[in-house]
């Protein structure tokens, strides 16, 4: 995935708060080579829940490969603002 | 380096998200598990098998599994809920068959949930009884396998809708490094509702992950209630709130499947519930994660 990031500020807070919370990380900060290697607690299950909380809060939906691709958080950021644009 | 570990690390540079489950699970194998593992891989890389299309099947169904998890916690309902809606996609088509079942056979390995269903069915297989052994959806063939080298009835017979099922258990079964004996059993391609060749009873009825599949479990329980006697070996295993691609009988507690099971004049001798990694059973049905169960019962 490419590696075009416009992310706003304020959406880089909505995200790093979904992390904090789904990860019970409340000092996260995060960069963008950070996975699921790298994150406690990023398995399958919470990647979904991940996901699915991304929807939400970003108000966009994602497809079954955008669920099967391995992300790290600049992909998803990348991800995120494609939906959103 | 074991064919067992040449095989995690690809699936783990295939889908890295998977590394820590993965190396976990195959950590937590016995000898005679992690034996049994290098067997069947060895079965499958002399039967025209690469490793890399073994690891490729696995992260495919592994990531098939995530998508409709995915819609399930969206929607609360498995995406389809009709035989004819998946039938063609999943049971007739033999190259997404075959992918299936060698991943979900590899799942006996891989997933802490289908080894403890795997670990119970072999402690609770009786060693010494005669008689007639039906196993209906036989799938991979693994229950079957573990049966004939196991158990000593006089004859076993697997029924299964799915001709690729059925060559894919008939290639196990005839592997003589596996070492099932070969006069014994026959493998019959029908639906087990309709099926008008079976004896009037079994002393022995196996159905491993059968229900979630049908439209009418309760069908199904009732001629398992037929076939039976009453003191024939029952053992069957289903899923509660478990989305995959062929999924389309949700159940989403223990009570609703119990309920169904004693409908059926059937009774729980043993019972293996396995919650979600993490949480307890409780916490498993409110917060609608798989749980996989396994039953012996009774005609009694």
């Amino acid at each position: 995935m490419s590696k075009e990031l416009v992310m706003t500020p304020k959406n880089e807070e909505k995200l790093t708060q979904i992390f904090q919370v789904l990860f019970s990380l409340d000092e996260l900060v995060l960069t963008n080579e950070m996975n699921a290697q790298s994150i406690q607690g990023w398995d399958s299950l919470n990647h979904i829940k991940l996901m699915l909380q991304i929807e939400s809060a970003f108000n966009i939906s994602f497809s079954n490969d955008d669920i099967a691709q391995n992300l790290n958080v600049g992909d998803l950021k990348v991800l995120i603002d494609k939906k959103l644009s | 380096m074991s064919n067992l570990d040449l095989l995690t690390q690809q699936i783990v540079h295939a889908y890295p998200i998977h590394e820590k489950f993965i190396t976990q699970s195959v950590a937590s194998l016995d000898t005679s598990e992690l034996n049994d593992a290098e067997l069947y891989i060895k079965h499958c890389l002399t039967h025209g098998l690469t490793l890399n299309q073994l690891a490729a099947a696995y992260v495919k169904i592994i990531q098939d599994v995530n998508a409709e998890q995915f819609y399930f916690m969206r929607n609360g309902t498995y995406r389809y809920s009709t035989f004819s809606e998946v039938a063609n996609q999943v049971y007739f088509d033999p190259s997404y068959m075959r992918v299936y079942m060698y991943a979900l056979a590899l799942s006996g390995f891989f997933w802490p949930n289908h080894r403890e269903i795997y670990r119970f069915f072999n402690s609770i297989l009786p060693r010494s009884s005669k008689g007639h052994y039906l196993e209906i959806g036989p799938g991979h063939g693994f229950f079957l396998k573990e049966a004939l080298l196991k158990a000593d009835y006089t004859q076993y017979t697997g029924l299964d809708i799915s001709p690729t099922s059925l060559d894919i258990t008939r290639s196990l079964l005839q592997d003589t490094t596996i070492g099932v004996p070969s006069h014994n059993w026959d493998l019959i391609e029908c639906d087990f509702l309709k099926s008008n060749n079976l004896h009037e009873h079994y002393d022995a009825i196996i159905m491993g992950e059968v229900l979630e599949h049908v439209e009418d479990p309760a069908a199904f329980l009732n001629r398992i209630y037929a076939l039976a006697h009453s003191e024939s070996f029952i053992y069957i295993t289903t899923c509660l709130n478990s989305p995959a691609v062929d999924h389309i009988y949700l159940y989403e507690t223990p009570l609703q499947l119990e309920k169904q099971i004693q409908s059926a004049g059937l009774t729980i001798v043993n019972s293996l519930y396995v919650a979600y990694t993490g949480k307890s059973l409780d916490e498993s049905v409110q917060e609608k994660l798989p749980i996989n169960v396994a039953f012996q019962l009774s005609k009694s």
